[in-house]
């Protein structure tokens, strides 16, 4: 009934390397590495983004910024300039 | 005394901890239900959490401490946390009780192995087992009790299940000798050899040469300690935070591996439910307009609904108890002083408890729903460009109820700058008191009509004075993130917690807990306020004054009876107490800040009620139940017709006009008239310098304001 609110998530197949927040809308990956500088590596890791979490990029705010994302079964929130640091893996 | 039972009981301390949203609340609840109390730390400000949790051998006090990740301190919530268990400063809890979310169990064992590692006897409280249950995952405990080294009890704590078997599990690891099991995980070689090569150097274990390297400060780090830390980090050529990491991506390593071991079935169905939910509440265009709906909801109904229970009370203070006095006593000082003074004062206030308690349901129920954070999620973008973030949303709504439990959660704000600019707006958010004002000065002044047949005005007005708050808190904001406290924006990592219905138990439990609060700073501070004000107002008496009426009122006397006759008597009663008023210390004191209010279209009378707010705003409403003597016998007229029908002596149009009502609106919604606020601020920022800043940018706001709105109101109306 609404869904001519909620356009279409596009597919991608291809195995590459990304950071988080390059990950298209519904694209599913790999957490590979955190890159950035401390405490920010350290607090991003304590909230659960470990390497080989999965993540999965669900939605942005309505202006943009921040995103949601799936990690591990559970729903967190953070800005595209936090999601730059960390790299993940599509496609596998 | 009551009879003794028979059993000694033994009483421990025991710290109550988790994630956010593990539960922890819940189960806090269940385990102590009505015997809890709030009070301060020593020394910190952090509102303590106690309660007492009986079993049938033993008593645990249980404090209950805020929600966090990790003990790797980021905010003063966690620093606190750390503190406390660590033993830094105030003496530690016997035990840790620990709270996991079964169904995050792998992220949420994080806390768990650090607060093992301090040496504490830990048991652990799985909760969310139902959840579990319904997702088809079933949790081998033995395994998990066995990688852990410390007993693991399932819980349901809204239906009391698993509580005996949890104290009994407590009361084991206490009576028992508590060994701190040795740690799981694998760091790397060259730290791992060093930690061995260097520990038998000191007289302490390779965990807490461990935890020194890392930098954590326990009580156990001895001087000698720090040096071998020192060496070992000098070596490895690495600080103290990438030892963190390292702790911290091994620590991570053993958990999934556990977490796989002990769990069956990954939990990713899970959120499902609540991502469906999140496709209408997020939505780009549905999210905000949904939040704005929620909010106009809540303010509506704090105003509708809370009328019929507010007139109750109102009918109750200022009718039915004044009434039996006047039985009781006969007039004369006293009799005046408990209708005038303390019915007319404390009542006055008490009167908006329904409406503060419909505020503190509405934002209790968006807190436990897991909106709250959704709401973050949705206005960050939009507070980053005043330069705040999505975190201070939570604590300014909060300080809509009230600045004081908004200003203590801005601790969950890890950085300095961030957390100081929140402080520093909170106050201009509207506070329950200032509702208590506005909603007096709005039911007097805004006439009760709807708006296309739907809003009604005066809740619009009154939104519109809470958008005003949150303009000018947005404004001073920007302003100050560009000037005094320029930095970097911080960044946002927040955890959306699912969807969950509010337990009608933490509900009742919140709301309680305000009461309480309310009722005792009415029994107290607005109590001796009212006394003062009733004092101030109705002496000294002239004798010049008392007795001119005195003669007055004798020839009146003496004329026969007629309808004429009664109004002039009531007439000159009249007169006679605003005589009293003007000439009484209020009086003098209000007079003498005449010059000052005067530009804003205030006589002195208001002015005696904004002295009096200065101790708190809802005071304001009490001062002028004391000043206009609405508790008193011979009339039955609520405060709000007694405002109307004042006249000044001088010109005989009324003192308050709408415009003048409008003026003392913006006067209030801007100004920082709230002793417990300031001393919050003071605790919090560790000094006077903030608070004092606060105070004046504040009063310059408010007198501004108001000179402008009246400027404006003369000159276009």
């Amino acid at each position: 009934m609404f869904a001519f609110l909620f356009p279409a998530a596009k597919q991608k197949t291809t195995i590459r390397i990304k950071t988080l927040a390059d990950l298209e809308l519904g694209e599913t990956g790999r957490v590979v590495e955190v890159r950035a500088k401390e405490p920010l590596a350290l607090h991003i890791l304590e909230i659960g983004l470990v390497t080989g979490a999965r993540v999965r990029f669900l939605r942005s705010a309505p202006l943009g910024d921040p995103m949601q994302i799936e990690v591990d079964g559970f729903l967190l929130s953070l800005r595209k300039n936090e999601a730059k640091a960390v790299w993940v893996e599509t496609g596998v | 005394m009551a009879t003794e039972s028979p059993i000694q009981k033994k009483s421990f301390r025991v710290a109550l901890v988790g994630n956010p949203n593990s539960g922890k609340t819940t189960l806090f609840n269940a385990l102590t239900g009505l015997r809890q109390k709030v009070a301060n730390y020593p020394g910190v400000t952090v509102e303590k959490k106690t309660g007492l949790w009986e079993t049938g051998s033993s008593i645990f006090e249980v404090i209950d401490l805020p929600g966090s990740y990790s003990l790797i301190s980021r905010s003063p919530d966690e620093a606190l946390v750390r503190d406390l268990l660590s033993g830094n400063g105030e003496n530690p809890p016997d035990a840790a009780l620990c709270v996991v979310d079964v169904t995050n169990l792998s992220r949420h064992l994080y806390l768990v192995g650090q607060i093992i590692e301090l040496g504490r006897p830990v048991v652990v409280a799985l909760t969310m087992t139902d959840e579990a249950e319904r997702l088809g995952l079933s949790i081998n405990i033995q395994k998990l009790s066995a990688h852990l080294g410390a007993s693991v009890v399932e819980v349901v704590a809204a239906k009391g299940i698993g509580l005996r078997k949890l104290g009994e599990a407590m009361e084991r690891s206490l009576l028992q000798n508590w060994t701190i099991p040795s740690r799981k995980y694998q760091l790397p070689p060259a730290l791992e050899n060093r930690l061995k090569q260097y520990s038998p150097q000191t007289d302490a274990t390779e965990l807490q040469t461990l935890l020194c390297v890392a930098g954590q400060h326990t009580p156990l780090c001895t001087e000698k300690l720090e040096k071998v830390a020192a060496a070992v980090r000098g070596e490895l050529g690495v600080s103290e935070e990438t030892i963190r990491r390292f702790i911290a991506e091994a620590r991570f390593k053993w958990q999934q591996e556990i977490s796989r071991e002990v769990v069956e079935k990954n939990p990713n169905s899970k959120t499902a439910w609540t991502s469906k939910i999140d496709k209408f509440l997020l939505h780009p265009a549905l999210g905000p307009l949904i939040l704005l709906a929620a909010l106009t909801l809540v303010f509506q109904s704090v105003f509708k609904w809370a009328e019929p229970a507010m007139g109750a009370i109102e009918s109750i203070t200022s009718g039915l108890l004044p009434s039996l006095t006047n039985k009781l006593l006969t007039p004369g000082p006293l009799q005046s002083l408990i209708n005038d003074g303390i019915f007319a004062g404390v009542g006055a206030v008490i009167t908006f408890l329904p409406q503060i308690l419909l505020l503190f349901f509405f934002l209790t129920l968006l807190e436990d729903s897991g909106y709250m954070a959704r709401a973050a999620f949705l206005l960050d973008r939009l507070m980053s460009k005043v330069g705040l973030s999505g975190r201070s949303f939570i604590p300014l709504l909060s300080s809509f109820a009230c600045a004081i439990p908004g200003i203590m959660a801005t601790r969950t704000i890890p950085h300095r700058r961030d957390r100081l600019a929140t402080i520093m707006v909170a106050p201009l958010m509207t506070c329950s008191a200032r509702l208590v004002v506005y909603t007096l000065l709005i039911a007097a002044f805004v006439p009760n009509v709807k708006l296309w047949g739907l809003f009604g005005l005066q809740g619009i007005s009154l939104l519109g004075l809470y958008l005003l708050g949150i303009f000018a808190a947005a404004g001073v904001a920007f302003l100050f993130r560009k000037t005094i406290l320029r930095g970097p924006t911080p960044p946002l990592l927040l955890e959306l917690p699912p969807y969950r219905l509010p337990r009608l138990k933490n509900l009742a439990l919140t709301l309680l807990e305000r009461v309480k609060l309310f009722l005792v700073s009415a029994g107290t501070i607005i109590f001796a306020v009212s006394i003062l004000l009733w004092g101030l107002s109705s002496y000294p008496r002239w004798s010049k004054i008392e007795n001119q009426f005195s003669a007055e009122r004798t020839a009146l006397l003496s004329q026969p009876e007629s309808p004429e006759w009664t109004v002039a008597l009531e007439g000159l009663d009249q007169k006679l107490s605003a005589e009293r008023l003007r000439h009484s210390f209020a009086g003098m004191l209000g007079r003498a800040f005449e010059p000052v209010l005067e530009p804003l279209g205030f006589d002195w009378k208001i002015g005696v009620g904004i002295l009096g707010s200065f101790a708190a705003r809802e005071v304001f409403v009490s001062t002028m139940g004391v000043v206009y003597g609405v508790g008193s016998s011979a009339d039955d007229r609520s405060l709000t017709e007694e405002l109307k029908a004042d006249l000044n002596p001088q010109t005989g149009t009324p003192v308050w006009t709408p415009l003048v009502a409008l003026t003392l609106l913006v006067f209030y919604a801007f100004a920082l008239q709230c002793i417990s606020t300031i001393a919050v601020m003071k605790r919090e920022t560790n000094g006077w310098r903030w608070p004092a800043f606060a105070f004046a940018y504040m009063t310059v706001l408010a007198y501004g304001g108001a000179l402008l709105t009246r400027w404006l109101g003369q000159t276009f109306f």
